[in-house]
């Protein structure tokens, strides 16, 4: 094949190329801040956590999910169950308004919905409460003029520890996640891909969790 | 030529989303109505839930024989409402991955339990997919997914069940009331209960 064809052939696929590279680029991980403590001198006690998500939509329940999942697992904390969070607060999830900061760069739990999340800690009793946030999920398509489409799912992931008592924000997160289809997806479940891409996202969130707070179970 | 390949396309994908296909069906033929009265419930905390039992509501009772209680109602009635109820899909982030033996049947019990209702029509409305491309020639619309069952009290029994998409107005950010009529149209003629 000439360089003149090959070059051709570039240009015509030049969308999925370029999807491509920025998935290789980016590992699925569009960069950010996956776990960091507001105050690095400020230590996590390896006490008790409940996760809890700050927004009502589905890919927000499920990503609340499968963080307390993995804290549950991978930390030495003592983790609240969804549905255990779900029965103590009947009108459970809320909305929790953030406030943003550098376009979107970093987002913090509004100070007015203080006095919600105090009164969820007060009902499930633990030391720190971490609101998490799925928010913007999107599907864009690419399709190539061969034929075949690649279907690339993204969102951006917020999260806020609070310690109590007290209620300090102790921790943030904010990056964006995205996960792409393949021909597979025709023998998948529908939400196969967006599931991945959270699962993916909540575990992102406890490697950084377990490195910044020393609170990894020993294997 | 390409841009009429793309019209004819999104009118085809329009007819099958708000045609032909079903809103409701009964999940037992033999249905015949043991009361009147009726609740229409959210199953999710969202704003799209809320709106959409609020509008199906209202297009209910003007389109069929049933006594629907006011949303107003439903919510004082119901402590701490709206309560998240598990729904029938296994997922719901695009479309709705389908799955009517995944609700939680013991909630909804629990629920009708306050409201004394002879039917409960409970709706979820997870997904709301926005159209990326704007178009100066054509209306565009976001689409919310909405999924429902209809249970029968006393017992609980799932009588019917159905999905269908509301379209949005993206100008207006308000539904699309023609959409929901048709789907509270349906509901009432197959239950046996048109106006």
């Amino acid at each position: 094949m000439s360089i003149t064809s090959h070059w051709t052939r570039l240009k015509r696929n030049y969308p999925v190329v370029a999807l491509m590279t920025v998935s290789l680029l980016l590992g699925g991980c569009g960069g950010g801040t996956l776990f960091a403590l507001k105050d690095s001198s400020h230590p996590i006690k390896p006490t008790s956590v409940s996760v809890i998500t700050g927004g009502s939509e589905e890919a927000d329940l499920k990503l609340a999910e499968y963080l307390t999942k993995e804290l549950k697992e991978r930390t030495t904390l003592q983790v609240v169950d969804q549905d255990v969070v779900s029965k103590t607060i009947p009108s459970y999830p809320i909305s929790v308004k953030t406030v943003e900061e550098n376009d979107g760069k970093a987002a913090w739990v509004d100070p007015s919905e203080k006095p919600r999340i105090e009164k969820i800690q007060a009902k499930l009793k633990t030391n720190y409460v971490f609101v998490i946030w799925s928010k913007g999920l999107q599907q864009s398509t690419v399709c190539s003029n061969r034929g075949g489409c690649t279907n690339t799912y993204s969102a951006d992931v917020y999260g806020n520890m609070l310690e109590y008592p007290g209620g300090k924000i102790v921790s943030h997160t904010a990056f964006n996640e995205s996960n792409s289809d393949s021909f597979l997806a025709l023998f998948r479940s529908k939400g196969y891909y967006v599931d991945k891409m959270l699962k993916n996202s909540a575990e992102a969130i406890v490697d950084e969790f377990v490195k910044v707070t020393n609170t990894g179970k020993s294997k | 030529m390409r841009r009429h390949t793309v019209q004819a396309g999104l009118l085809v994908v329009a007819g099958l989303v708000f045609g032909g296909c079903a809103t409701f069906e009964l999940t037992d033929g033999s249905f015949h109505p043991k009361g009147k009265k009726l609740a229409v419930v959210a199953g999710l905390t969202n704003p799209s839930s809320l709106e959409a039992a609020a509008v199906f509501t209202d297009e209910l009772r003007k389109v069929s024989r049933f006594e629907v209680v006011p949303q107003k109602q439903v919510a004082q009635a119901i402590p701490n409402y709206p309560q998240l109820i598990k729904g029938p899909y296994d997922s719901a982030y695009f479309e709705i991955d389908v799955n009517y033996a995944r609700t939680d049947v013991a909630r909804v019990k629990d629920i009708q339990k306050h409201v004394g209702t002879d039917y409960l029509y409970v709706l979820w409305a997870p997904a709301t997919t926005a159209n990326a491309q704007k178009s100066w020639f054509f209306t565009n619309y976001a689409v919310m997914q909405v999924i429902a069952q209809l249970f029968e009290f006393p017992g609980g029994r799932e009588v019917g069940h159905g999905k269908y998409m509301i379209r949005i107005n993206d100008d207006k950010k308000e539904m699309v009331r023609g959409d929901m009529q048709h789907a509270a149209k349906e509901m009432a003629e197959k239950t046996l209960m048109p106006r």
